[in-house]
């Protein structure tokens, strides 16, 4: 919704997506702030944030998959795993560049995606949940028993390089990685508005309907997996470069449905829903994870905050079952017409 | 006749009073060893004294990284308990380390890899210079943050790839995990060797035919492998690995297995109290008079024994690499029994990791001490000095509570032996000594060896 008194005269102007020149103060000081984040903020804060921009980029993926296509998907840290696999063994077993390996790794993580996204045809709602949840199971066996990807070892993943600039350092990781997500937001909120995101949407809300209206529904659930799975495979790469180490356990069923719970709690069908659900999310975590209790009390005291973080999650279904994006928008809303608002 | 005399003498002294004398220090207990050192350990080695008031210089802080909920928490937490109760000994009554308090901030990993990222970079963002890690499974990613952050990790992994470097790397490399019991592999060594003797003894005929029951994860895969190779080698006959997931609701597929393979020793290496438990009571249900297996496995097989009280655990095994809870004609275990009343009243029994937190913590303080002995002031120490100081501890005895610790460059595997317990009578009895582990041959060292099954 705009401000009242804007007026698009354009279809162009009408699909952009910045849409004000508030909206573009607003961006371009957020991006300033951010990109200016390692000089003020802790080092373990950009480390958080580090790591949150590659699970970021994956939950764009499962919004689009989910939020979006209405396919749900239970696989997605599979997926986000075959992404760091390929990754770690591109760049480190085969020299690829890394820079060709993130995208190589995306490409590779949607064609396993596609592979497993092939019962969706047949099946939908809770028997696909099943199908992804099996492509869960197999991806992640497969890799625990593979020789290639160090099994139960694990693989190491060198740190990034383009070129002659290595990204060895806590802030150099996080404008890489940061970077990375604002390219592959872009990427998905040009998905989601284009022919493709329509199709999505009316896949979604019926597909027999989308059949009628022409959409080749075979071909537009398929290409849903892939992409999801192609923002998972893209996170994955630079999550396995930032950590250094990966192994089969940083892939489990429950970080896929994690990724579910950051789009429930962010909002559905919302790009912008993702960040909130996710900076939601590791907020939480972090702020009763790191709770400044004495090493004596700790025991005590630290698994209460997993009482606390469920609590937080029922409560905000309670009150905002549409998630945090729809309160966003409510926020928008009051203050566009603050302080001459009407009832 | 002086001659005679003084003949009678120097025999006397000769094979008398040198042997005695030679055979008093060998088994000197380990307190009065430490206090021959000069330390005094009030309620160890020393009566009790009242809590020091000490203006302590500074803090020293590590990093605690456990697994305070999830499926392993029960007894993995008691690990930070006992670190966190051995500092408070070492402030309020060995006037903390050097004159520094030492205390650890404690994270929950929640058995979740993310969390266990997110809280070694953020020790070592605020510069702390060692880590505990009392994880269940998320170690490699955090090894590996610890290597490339040259910050050391102190831990109860078993992994060789974690603990032991390739003869060729050397040189070339610094490893910063550190750990506190033998690896995996040698574990099961001593344990098939103990089998093949229990069959021995036992008078029965023909070959012991060997078995796994393990939890599908490195260190389950290493035990499987080991298990496997030394019971080839020491003459025993291998037949069946059984893997299962960090918890189980029921283990009859493994058991089934295992029985139909006609087991005769089920062997199992590092796990959790919860399956071993699920396991204990299947076992128990298929049973047989033509088929009774004998189990020897992982300490938590003990714990949950000792938890449950169920007669399913009886005539099993367990091996240890630090003392029991029941040790208390051991010093430092009588200790643990009053400073638990003392501190924690309503507590009357600790599963063995507390002893493991213990044992991390008088480690932990020496090295501190040792640091602070060469470069002063703490905030001088990081990372790399701190390894350093670690590879200088050699047979040093963290007062009886298990083997001594010896860390070289190329092996940071902490203490080599571990005793067998059996489970009986609601106890867990010692029915071995420590057993000193052998050394890996060379090619042994490589991980990729004992992730073969």
């Amino acid at each position: 919704m705009d401000p009242a008194g804007i007026y698009r005269t354009t279809y162009l102007d009408d699909m952009s997506i910045v849409r004000t020149k508030t909206q573009w103060t607003i961006l371009i000081s957020a991006l300033i702030l951010t990109v200016l984040a390692p000089f003020y903020l802790s080092k373990n804060l950009i480390d958080v944030m580090s790591l949150s921009c590659c699970i970021l980029i994956s939950t764009l993926g499962i919004q689009i998959l989910t939020g979006y296509a209405g396919q749900i998907s239970v696989g997605q840290a599979a997926f986000y795993g075959v992404g760091a696999y390929a990754s770690a063994i591109l760049v480190n077993d085969l020299g690829v560049p890394f820079i060709f390996s993130v995208f190589l790794s995306g490409l590779i993580a949607a064609a396993v995606g596609s592979a497993f996204g092939i019962p969706s045809l047949r099946l939908k709602g809770f028997y696909l949940v099943m199908a992804t949840l099996a492509g869960q199971i197999i991806i992640i066996y497969l890799v625990s028993h593979m020789h290639f990807t160090g099994g139960m070892v694990g693989h190491k993943a060198n740190y990034p390089s383009i070129g002659p600039l290595t990204f060895d350092t806590g802030p150099r990781l996080f404008w890489l990685n940061f970077s990375f997500l604002l390219l592959m937001t872009l990427m998905a909120k040009n998905i989601v508005r284009g022919r493709w995101g329509r199709a999505f949407i009316a896949v979604r809300d019926n597909d027999l309907a989308a059949n009628v209206m022409g959409i080749n529904v075979y071909r537009t659930k398929i290409f849903a997996f892939a992409v999801g799975c192609f923002f998972a495979g893209i996170g994955g790469s630079l999550a396995a470069h930032y950590t250094g180490m990966i192994h089969p356990t940083q892939f489990t069923l429950m970080d896929s449905i994690w990724y579910l719970g950051y789009i429930i709690i962010g909002g559905l069908s919302s790009i912008t829903g993702c960040y909130f659900g996710v900076i939601f999310f590791v907020t939480i975590k972090e702020i009763l994870t790191h709770l400044p209790v004495s090493a004596e009390m700790a025991q005590y005291i630290l698994p209460i905050t997993d009482v606390a973080f469920g609590v937080v999650i029922i409560l905000i279904l309670i009150f905002d079952p549409k998630g945090l994006n729809h309160r966003w928008e409510l926020f928008k809303g009051y203050y566009r017409i603050w302080p001459l608002g009407y009832k | 006749m002086v001659k005679r005399s003084y003949n009678f003498v120097v025999n006397l002294v000769l094979f008398t009073f040198i042997p005695l004398i030679a055979w008093g220090l060998a088994s000197t207990p380990a307190s009065a060893q430490a206090n021959a050192t000069g330390e005094v350990y009030p309620g160890i080695n020393a009566p009790w004294t009242e809590p020091k008031n000490v203006n302590f210089k500074g803090t020293i802080t590590i990093g605690d990284a456990s697994d305070l909920t999830g499926p392993a928490a029960k007894s993995v937490s008691q690990m930070s308990q006992g670190l966190a109760d051995w500092f408070k000994y070492q402030n309020e009554f060995l006037g903390g380390v050097k004159g520094y308090k030492i205390t650890a901030d404690v994270v929950d990993t929640k058995y979740d890899s993310q969390n266990v990222i997110n809280a070694f970079n953020r020790f070592i963002d605020e510069g702390k210079v060692l880590i505990y890690s009392g994880m269940a499974y998320t170690i490699p990613a955090s090894t590996e943050i610890a290597n490339r952050r040259k910050v050391p990790t102190i831990g109860s992994s078993g992994s060789v790839t974690q603990a032991l470097l390739l003869p060729e790397d050397e040189a070339k490399k610094d490893n910063y995990f550190f750990q506190m019991s033998p690896v995996v592999a040698s574990r099961m060594a001593i344990l098939v060797k103990f089998c093949m003797d229990d069959w021995k003894k036992k008078g029965k005929k023909g070959i012991p035919k060997f078995g796994t029951f393990n939890c599908d994860t490195q260190n389950g895969h290493e035990a499987a492998t080991a298990t496997r190779i030394y019971a080839e080698k020491l003459g025993g006959h291998f037949t069946i690995h059984t893997f299962h997931s960090p918890s189980i609701t029921d283990a009859k597929a493994q058991v089934t297995a295992l029985k139909e393979a006609q087991v005769d020793y089920i062997l199992n290496g590092p796990d959790y109290d919860q399956p071993l438990t699920v396991f204990a009571l299947e076992l128990k249900r298929q049973k047989s008079a033509r088929w009774k297996p004998i189990f020897a496995g992982h300490t938590d097989f003990g714990t949950a024994y000792i938890d449950t009280g169920n007669n399913a655990f009886e005539g099993n095994y367990c091996y240890e690499y630090c003392l029991d809870w029941t040790d208390t004609d051991k010093p430092i275990i009588a200790f643990l029994h009053e400073i638990n009343k003392k501190w924690h009243p309503k507590i009357s029994q600790r599963p063995f990791l507390y002893q493991t937190g213990v044992q991390a913590g008088i480690v932990i303080s020496e090295v501190f001490k040792r640091a602070i002995e060469k470069y002063g002031d703490p905030k001088n120490i990081d990372g790399v000095k701190i390894r350093e100081v670690m590879e200088t501890l050699k047979d040093f005895d963290p007062l009886g509570i298990s083997g001594t610790f010896t860390y070289i460059h190329g092996d940071h595997q902490g203490t080599h032996s571990l005793r067998i317990a059996e489970c009986k009578d609601k106890h867990l009895v010692p029915v071995t000594n420590f057993i000193q582990a052998v050394p890996l041959e060379l090619t042994e060292r490589d991980g990729k060896y004992w992730l073969k099954d």
